[in-house]
């Protein structure tokens, strides 16, 4: 078994915050390798059951997992792709940009500029709020710039688009508008294929800012909505006065403009190509207003405007940039606030040609690849890094309300678990009665409904305990297995449940655990179980249809003898972590485009574990992962981005696998039960594991299953477990304090099952065929 | 009289023209313009910050042609149609 040195720092332990009987088991400990995850004898396998199917396990041969046997060649090969677009090319001579420097404009002369912040401030002073509105967010601004680096995770903002039309042709189609949400999507993640242009001299700037957008899936009333609204005007050509914005002026009102980038697409008159409001304005006007015809790339979308980089533009002023030459008309004096675009006279029009010297700025000269120029669409490919810092800080600082984190504070998606919270001081519940009913409660902000104890019945006679994902505010998908072992679906859809509140929609399958979910984007869901033969399977909801269909799964290999681990840390990114027959950790990840490190092959991640692996993401590219030794200590992996670490021993003797949760970057907190059963607790707050590396925090309770733990906002979570009396519990850390006390439990009701399915004890006599399950007997299946 | 956008297009020979806003500009990233009061004085549109024309004082205006600005300097309207104005910029 190869052993990597881990972080175990030494052999003494923390008395203080030892777990109770820590000490009697320590010198058991003691007796381990120095390094890596005890190895054990089958005889100290948890149960004689489970230690014989070892031993078949290995004695079926080449029907280990596959890459894995032992170490194998399934290194890190391929790896967790690695920073992807950002780096980009070089991009060479500017020359292929060719083209006119200027467009040959005569703009006024140049004096006027002494002028400019006499009248500035003058426009400012005519709007006092507005203009303490600016002032704040400016500092707010530069003191969130000079900050800790910034949140690692990927903000998506929600857009609904007002189609306003007057003649036919301006009711651009959804196609016109999927195109400009695609053209943000890659500005704003650096992955726009135009990036190339950029000199070698400005390559060192360019920022993925981190950004993403996607059309509204729920409008301000908790529908279903395509996030685009189409109203008819007799407006001709609207201007800058903001009329398009009012349904009383022939435009149409915004939605709520705190939750949702409002873009309101019409026929601007005067030539304008599109116009933004700042950050800090009045909440009746606040988005964006773009020309049809500068709106994506097909339709009514016209040269050179036709690449969708009008609204990158309007976006980045929604989003705080100012304009990279400082709206001083074109003298050197006025800044944009961001010390990496150099300084620069006025705007640049046309394509201009490398360099373009101005305000001695050479060589290298104005900026003008940035989108916050004046180029044509097809000159201005990038933002920088300050750029994309000043966005985040609009993002953190003033945009609060945008939900661009989707329910918990961390920049990953949401976990799907028992417990979920599908946005601030929301929380819901789903536990099996000892009916095996599914029933239901939630915190609706103010209280727990239907009651404190009471709970919504919703049918159904269930083999695993709820499993929930919420993909979206006001949306959760719940799934369970049937007395068939069938996987069985219900979902809420901000009003209703589907297909009926006890109703439940067939998924086919004879699965052997209980379902793991996970959603990585809007409309998305991705179940992973194992089959009768212990491989792992998948089915997904790709928004429209269920794949490979209703009732299929794809088959993934493995013979897994633990339940599926499932993480998404962004958007078209899966990992799954699964126990082998040799107790080992397994690994495999879908990149968006392949799994890897193949379609049933696995990478092996050591370790001899007596927990399933648990795994949280706080960021994009990073993975942290807990597991239970032989030993019933906590052990700690990483994935940094670009390595496995060792094995992190972290003391303690539990009882449960642990639950994992983060609140934010860098930020993990780790609940177990103790041998008391009462409930310990860890955390990594950035630089240091507190309340120490092998120490826990007690926080009392007699727990008769492993807590759920979610958090719905950044230094918040909310603990759950069940008491001997079968009730549901909960405690919560609300930045500053547990709730109701560190060691007290608020009850809520509920007489709870603690019925699940576990792997089953026997192999099947043959391999599936791919994309179907095997059949299996009840008795296959292992429950406790 | 009244306000008048730069039609940068039909520049020519150190002259900047000028058009209504109902005339049929092509889109631009931005346009400047001019809008000549009553009372004599003149207001600028330069590009705004967030790329709404921003008005700003420039001047004053004579029946002559004769633009005196804020900032310094003369202009002079060389032509003038109801639906073209053609401006030198003088430095
Ligand atoms: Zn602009």
């Amino acid at each position: 078994m190869p052993r990597k040195a881990n972080g175990r720092a030494g052999k003494h332990r923390d008395d203080d915050y030892r777990m109770p009987g820590d000490a009697a088991a320590g010198q058991g400990a003691n007796g381990q390798p120095e390094s890596g995850m005890p190895m054990t004898g089958m005889d100290s396998a948890p149960g004689s059951a489970g230690a014989g199917d070892m031993s078949s396990g290995g004695a079926a041969g080449g029907a280990g997992m596959s890459g894995g046997g032992q170490a194998g060649g399934a290194g890190m090969s391929g790896g967790a792709g690695a920073a992807g677009g950002a780096g980009m090319s070089g991009g060479g001579s500017a020359g292929g940009a060719g083209m006119s420097g200027t467009d040959g404009r005569i703009e006024n002369p140049t004096r006027r500029q002494c002028g400019v912040m006499d009248v500035h401030r003058r426009l400012l002073s005519t709007s006092p709020e507005y203009a303490a509105a600016r002032s704040a967010i400016e500092n707010a601004t530069s003191l969130y710039a000079a900050g800790p680096p910034r949140f690692t995770g990927i903000a998506r903002i929600p857009c609904v688009v007002h189609v306003v039309w007057n003649t036919a042709a301006q009711n651009i189609s959804q196609a016109q508008i999927d195109s400009q949400i695609d053209v943000l999507n890659r500005d704003f993640r650096a992955t726009n294929s135009d990036i190339g242009i950029v000199p070698a001299a400005f390559t060192g700037l360019i920022a993925d800012s981190r950004i993403e957008f996607h059309l509204a899936t729920v409008d301000p009333n908790g529908n279903p909505t395509s996030g685009v609204t189409r109203t008819q005007t007799s407006t001709a050509s609207f201007g800058t006065d903001d009329k398009v914005k009012k349904s009383s002026t022939g435009g149409i009102d915004p939605w709520a403009t705190d939750r949702y980038l409002n873009i309101w697409v019409c026929q601007l008159g005067g030539g304008l190509l599109g116009y933004a409001q700042f950050p800090g304005g009045p909440a009746n006007t606040d988005g964006v207003v773009i020309l049809h015809s500068g709106f994506g790339t097909n339709g009514t979308a016209a040269a050179p405007f036709d690449l969708g980089r009008t609204t990158t533009h309007e976006v980045g002023h929604y989003l705080n940039l100012f304009h990279i030459w400082g709206d001083d008309g074109s003298g050197c004096s006025g800044s944009d606030e961001c010390a990496d675009t150099p300084n620069a006279a006025g705007p640049n029009f046309g394509v201009p040609t490398f360099p373009h010297v101005t305000c001695s700025n050479g060589p290298n000269g104005d900026l003008f690849y940035d989108y916050m120029d004046y180029t044509d669409d097809r000159g201005m490919v990038m933002f920088t890094n300050d750029q994309a810092t000043r966005m985040e800080a609009c993002l953190d600082t003033v945009r609060t309300n945008l939900p661009v984190y989707a329910g918990a504070g961390a920049g990953t998606p949401e976990p799907a678990g028992s417990v979920v919270s599908w946005g601030a001081n929301r929380l819901d519940a789903f536990v099996l009665g000892t009916d095996l009913a599914m029933y239901h409660k939630w915190w609706d902000g103010a209280s727990w409904e239907p009651s404190v104890a009471g709970y919504e019945y919703m049918g159904g006679v269930c083999m695993s305990a709820p499993e929930v994902a919420s993909w979206s505010p006001d949306r959760l998908d719940a799934f369970v297995l049937g007395t068939d072992h069938a996987l069985y679906h219900k979902w809420w859809d901000g009003s209703d449940w589907g297909p009926s509140v006890t109703g439940y929609e067939y998924l086919g399958g004879v699965c052997m655990s209980p379902p793991q979910l996970a959603t990585w984007g809007p409309n998305r869901l991705d179940a992973f179980v194992l089959g009768t033969d212990r491989a792992l399977y998948h089915k997904w909801w790709d928004g429209s249809n269920w794949g490979p269909s209703v009732t299929g799964y794809e088959y993934l290999g493995g013979i897994c003898m633990s339940p599926p681990e499932v993480v998404a840390w962004g958007s078209d990114r899966l990992d799954v972590f699964v126990l082998g027959t040799d107790n080992a950790v397994y690994h495999k990840w879908w990149d968006g485009s392949n799994w890897g490190p193949s379609a049933t092959g696995y990478e092996y991640l050591g370790g001899v574990c007596a927990s399933p692996p648990r795994v949280v993401a706080w960021g994009e590219n990073r993975l942290d992962m807990f597991v239970i030794g032989t030993d019933s200590a906590l052990y700690h992996k990483w994935w940094d981005g670009s390595a496995w670490s060792g094995w992190e021993y972290m003391g303690g003797i539990c009882t449960t696998a642990p639950t994992v949760v983060s609140w934010d970057a860098n930020r993990l907190d780790v609940f177990v039960l103790g041998t008391d059963s009462a409930l310990y607790h860890k955390w990594w707050d950035g630089s240091a594991w507190g309340p120490s590396l092998t120490g826990y925090e007690y926080m009392g309770g007699l727990c008769t299953d492993e807590p759920r733990v979610v958090s719905w906002a950044a230094n918040r979570l909310d603990v759950f477990v069940t008491g001997t009396d079968k009730q549901l519990y909960h405690k919560w850390w609300d930045g500053s304090n547990w709730g109701p006390g560190v060691t007290g439990y608020e009850p809520l009701g509920g007489v709870i099952s603690d019925f699940r399915v576990t792997v089953p004890s026997a192999l099947p006599e043959s391999m599936p065929a791919s994309g179907t399950m095997p059949g299996a007997t009840m008795e296959q299946a292992v429950l406790r | 009289m009244g306000r008048w956008t730069h039609s940068f297009e039909e520049d020519h020979d150190g002259i900047s023209v000028y058009r209504r806003d109902d005339f049929a500009f092509p889109p631009a990233r931005g346009r400047r313009g001019v809008e000549f009061r009553p009372d004599g004085t003149l207001v600028e549109y330069a590009f705004g910050r967030g790329d709404a024309p921003e008005p700003r004082p420039g001047g004053h205006w004579s029946d002559d042609g004769l633009i005196t600005r804020s900032a310094g300097g003369t202009a002079r309207i060389v032509a003038a149609e109801p639906d073209r104005l053609e401006i030198i910029w003088q430095d």
